[in-house]
């Protein structure tokens, strides 16, 4: 029989197009949709969300996309000006969330033992936590710009904190340190370490089209 | 029995001798538990995390002293107000003026009290979340080293004695303030 190439030929070329294939598979999309990207920010293999169990709770740090924020606030059916307008109200910020809980529950329920410990607790979380986080872009410590603690009454099982911080000090830095310091939940000094090129190499939101 | 003999016996008891020795050393060398302890007051007074603390706590203190020096300057004001007018005031001037005199020094004691009652809580509040950073610190580096016992000698007579050897405050002292600065 007479074959187009020879075998020698035909598994060089095999090889060859399972590297490519191997190579594209590995490649970050340069857009996914909202759900998409959400998940791949939750995905722990691409170091956006990294988790710690300290003591009884467990706590998960995600950097958040501009986009989501941007998405979030005028939505996919808004014209390019309007998702302009709002990108430039968020670029000069980076932006953290802090997940906490406690026995599989919100952690401000999971480790409240009496009524005065839980006042104490949720004065914290709503109103001091700006003092016990930071981030450290070595050698430059950045303080939090402002925060939210967004209050659920255990509904979702996590008490959800957003954090904002300047971006201006992160720029060239290779790493970014989110630490959280002992705010009365004993959770001691945690450190969260993520990598500048996972966040540079996030993939963009799909429905804004810009 | 030759003489050879007896140094080949001879020689052949003090190999096991050794070979027993050895294995026994190398058995309670491995299976001895690794135990350390550090200086918690050393880590306390060094601790970064300690020194942020504490100059955040002398600033809110400095602001209290200075609310309660303002306080103080009013009635110290009031007072001489008092003793200079006090010639020239009717009765029911004077009675009003000594009430509302009452009244601040009222207000000052209880001020003072306040604040001393919260500089407490501030203090051990600070103390005790610094405690814990150092505690989560100190249990990652022991876990991280192998230690399956780590002591804190407090300088109230818990550890009476320790070799040099097994103190690892600094060791754990560098990695504390590492944390600290996002180091590690």
């Amino acid at each position: 029989m007479n074959y187009f190439f020879t075998k020698d030929q035909s598994i060089s070329i095999g090889v060859w197009i399972g590297y490519v294939l191997v190579l594209v598979s590995c490649t970050t999309p340069a857009t996914l949709p909202l759900t998409e990207l959400q998940a791949y920010v939750l995905d722990e293999d691409h170091g956006l969300t990294l988790s710690k169990e300290a003591g009884a709770m467990n706590m998960q740090v995600s950097w958040r996309p501009n986009d989501l924020l941007v998405y979030q606030e005028v939505g996919s059916q808004s014209n390019i000006e309007i998702q302009k307008e709002s990108a430039q109200k968020y670029e000069d910020y980076v932006y953290f969330s802090l997940r906490l809980s406690a026995h599989g529950r919100d952690a401000l329920y999971g480790v409240s033992q009496n009524q005065q410990q839980f006042s104490e607790n949720l004065r914290m979380l709503s109103f001091g936590m700006a003092d016990r986080v930071r981030l450290i872009a070595a050698p430059d410590t950045i303080p939090v710009a402002d925060y939210l603690y967004d209050r659920d009454f255990g509904l979702s099982g996590t008490s959800n904190l957003l954090f904002v911080f300047r971006k201006d000090k992160l720029r060239g830095k290779k790493e970014v340190v989110f630490q959280s310091q002992e705010f009365g939940l004993n959770t001691g000094l945690q450190n969260f370490r993520f990598q500048a090129k996972d966040i540079l190499n996030t993939p963009r939101l799909q429905e804004l089209t810009w | 029995m030759t003489n050879r003999n007896r140094l080949l016996y001879a020689t052949a008891i003090a190999l096991v001798a050794l070979l027993s020795t050895v294995g026994l050393w190398i058995f309670t060398h491995f299976n001895a538990p690794k135990i350390a302890y550090v200086d918690a007051a050393i880590l306390l007074e060094k601790y970064d995390g300690m020194i942020a603390a504490r100059a955040s706590f002398q600033q809110k203190a400095t602001q209290w002293q200075a609310n309660m020096d303002t306080l103080n300057k009013e009635f110290q004001v009031l007072l001489t107000d008092f003793e200079q007018d006090n010639g020239q005031m009717t009765e029911k001037e004077r009675t009003r003026s000594q009430k509302l005199i009452k009244d601040k020094r009222k207000q000052l004691a209880n001020y003072q009290q306040a604040i001393q009652q919260q500089s407490q809580q501030e203090d051990q509040r600070m103390t005790e979340k610094v405690l814990s950073e150092i505690n989560t610190v100190l249990a990652s580096y022991a876990k991280s080293v192998g230690y399956d016992l780590v002591l804190g000698a407090s300088g109230n007579g818990n550890i009476v004695y320790g070799v040099e050897a097994m103190n690892i405050t600094e060791d754990v002292l560098e990695h504390l303030n590492h944390s600290y600065h996002g180091i590690h």
